[in-house]
């Protein structure tokens, strides 16, 4: 069997928004849609794939997106783990690819979610939270991750300020993204005295909810010319420890010897991180999971490689200050990724960059996360066109 | 307004490994047996505390929640009523009309 090529042509973001007024989920992700594909030399009538994850979708579900978008389609999923979502998708559209399933996938995720819906989503995410974390109440995974941050704080000496390092390089580059929704630079004391969550956590900890919708198109590589990215290597694994640990690392601690070996590079080679940034202590974590801090030393991680921008994280102002649209999270970093990847990143571009890692994390079961994963990035063929700037 | 009794709070001990888990779920973390007995988690020690300032469901006044590390190593998270609790104080572990309910407990 011809094993096809997979690449990622495009990527679109339909701008975040915390003011949505009365548009619609479908909407959202339709404008995402057709933003990437305008983005390309393809047509609606080249895609024969689509992949959705969104909280808000219902009662539709992927088949009525097809639907009311015209599309008649070989390939569908629809994937409800929120934050590891988006590179769950890309995963199977790159085997989908591969295999001959299907030529030409779009991926879209996001949400407009209302405040109830929001409330109704924390109280009702699983059976584990309807039951046991609601009725307390909880008032949402703020509450859990205050609690992980404390043991990350205990485990690895750090302090409010050294999350806050993290926090204020990433509004640094929001920044220089218009499409953030705080862009606003951010003083140390500003981030050490806003507004409480949940102690340790305070308002900057914790990412801005917004409206918006993320898109990728994956293609054969020989349907289109013009740089594209490719994914050089994945890896996941969920559910490492049956929520019988402690948060303090996810499942890309078991994989990241694979994930490295299968790329056949290492951390430093890395351009840019798209890292799932839910809460700074995460962020942390999954570099650490990774073998950015090989000696355990994430408060030098953090001031001498992420504040300074030697480590180029989260560029585009990651969730924290670009915004959470859903179950976008996820999807966000690849955007931000293949953007960087097709040096179409504007103001906030990483020079000649190269290669990218990108993670997803998320779906809290009962303590913190389940789902973990991963994907390396990597930009091939220059072309003979540049593209238009997608900023 | 009348409250109901506290109930126990319990978990599940596998047969076959002597695993206590808790949520309840289908099959034994430990050994994926699927026969129970049940194990009453009673106390534990406050590990982590944080207060609900800002909380999705709007609590009308600010909500302690905690992290209490309960028997057979099971770590549990808890609504604190009674008194304000600290890391490492030893609280007693209950259901309180459906909601798992930690209270420090005095020597």
């Amino acid at each position: 069997m011809t094993q096809h090529r997979p690449v990622i042509v495009a990527a679109a973001e339909e701008p975040y928004t915390r003011h949505p007024g009365g548009t619609s989920t479908t909407d959202l992700l339709t404008r995402a849609f057709f933003a990437a594909l305008e983005r390309t030399t393809l047509t609606a009538d080249d895609v024969d794939g689509i992949g959705v994850s969104s909280f808000s979708l219902r009662p539709d579900h992927v088949i009525d997106l097809a639907w009311r978008l015209g599309l008649p389609i070989r390939w569908l999923m629809e994937d409800p783990t929120g934050g590891a979502s988006g590179i769950n998708l890309l995963q199977h559209a790159i085997r989908a690819i591969e295999g001959g399933d299907a030529r030409t996938i779009v991926l879209l995720a996001g949400d407009h979610l209302t405040h109830h819906d929001f409330a109704q989503l924390v109280s009702n995410y699983n059976v584990a939270t309807r039951d046991w974390l609601a009725p307390l109440p909880h008032g949402g995974p703020n509450t859990l991750f205050a609690h992980l941050t404390q043991r990350h704080m205990q485990r690895y000496g750090l302090h409010r300020e050294d999350y806050g390092a993290l926090v204020i390089a990433q509004r640094a580059w929001a920044g220089a993204n218009p499409g953030a929704v705080y862009r606003t630079p951010l003083t140390i004391g500003d981030y050490l005295n806003a507004p409480p969550v949940a102690p340790p956590l305070g308002r900057y900890d914790c990412v801005p909810v917004v409206a918006g919708a993320d898109a990728l198109i994956i293609t054969r590589d020989n349907q289109v010319s013009g740089p594209t990215v490719r994914v050089r290597a994945s890896a996941a694994l969920h559910n490492p420890d049956n929520q019988e640990g402690d948060g303090l690392t996810t499942g890309l601690s078991a994989v990241a010897g694979e994930i490295w070996d299968q790329a056949g590079i290492e951390p430093a080679d890395i351009d840019m991180a798209a890292i799932y940034d839910d809460y700074p202590a995460m962020a942390c974590i999954q570099l650490a999971d990774l073998g950015f801090a090989p000696d355990g030393d994430l408060h030098r991680l953090l001031h001498t490689a992420v504040a300074t921008g030697r480590l180029p994280l989260n560029t585009s102002g990651g969730q924290l200050s670009a915004g959470q649209a859903g179950a976008a999270g996820g999807m966000h970093g690849l955007v931000e990724a293949t953007t960087q990847l097709r040096h179409t990143a504007g103001q906030r571009q990483v020079p000649n960059a190269r290669l990218a890692l990108v993670t997803g994390y998320g779906m809290v079961t009962y303590r913190y996360g389940s789902c973990s994963n991963a994907v390396i990035l990597e930009r091939h063929g220059p072309g003979t066109q540049q593209p238009r700037e997608d900023t | 307004m009348t409250t109901a009794q506290p109930e126990p709070l319990i978990g599940l001990r596998c047969v076959q490994c002597d695993n206590v888990h808790f949520p309840p779920r289908s099959a034994c973390p430990g050994c994926h047996e699927r026969q129970f007995t049940q194990q009453a988690l009673t106390s534990g020690t406050v590990e982590q505390t944080t207060t609900v300032l800002t909380g999705i469901t709007d609590p009308t006044a600010p909500v302690q929640i905690a992290s209490v590390l309960a028997e057979d190593g099971l770590v549990i998270c808890a609504r604190v009523r009674g008194a304000e609790p600290k890391i490492g104080d030893t609280v007693t572990l209950t259901l309180e009309s459906g909601s798992v309910t930690a209270r420090p407990a005095y020597p």
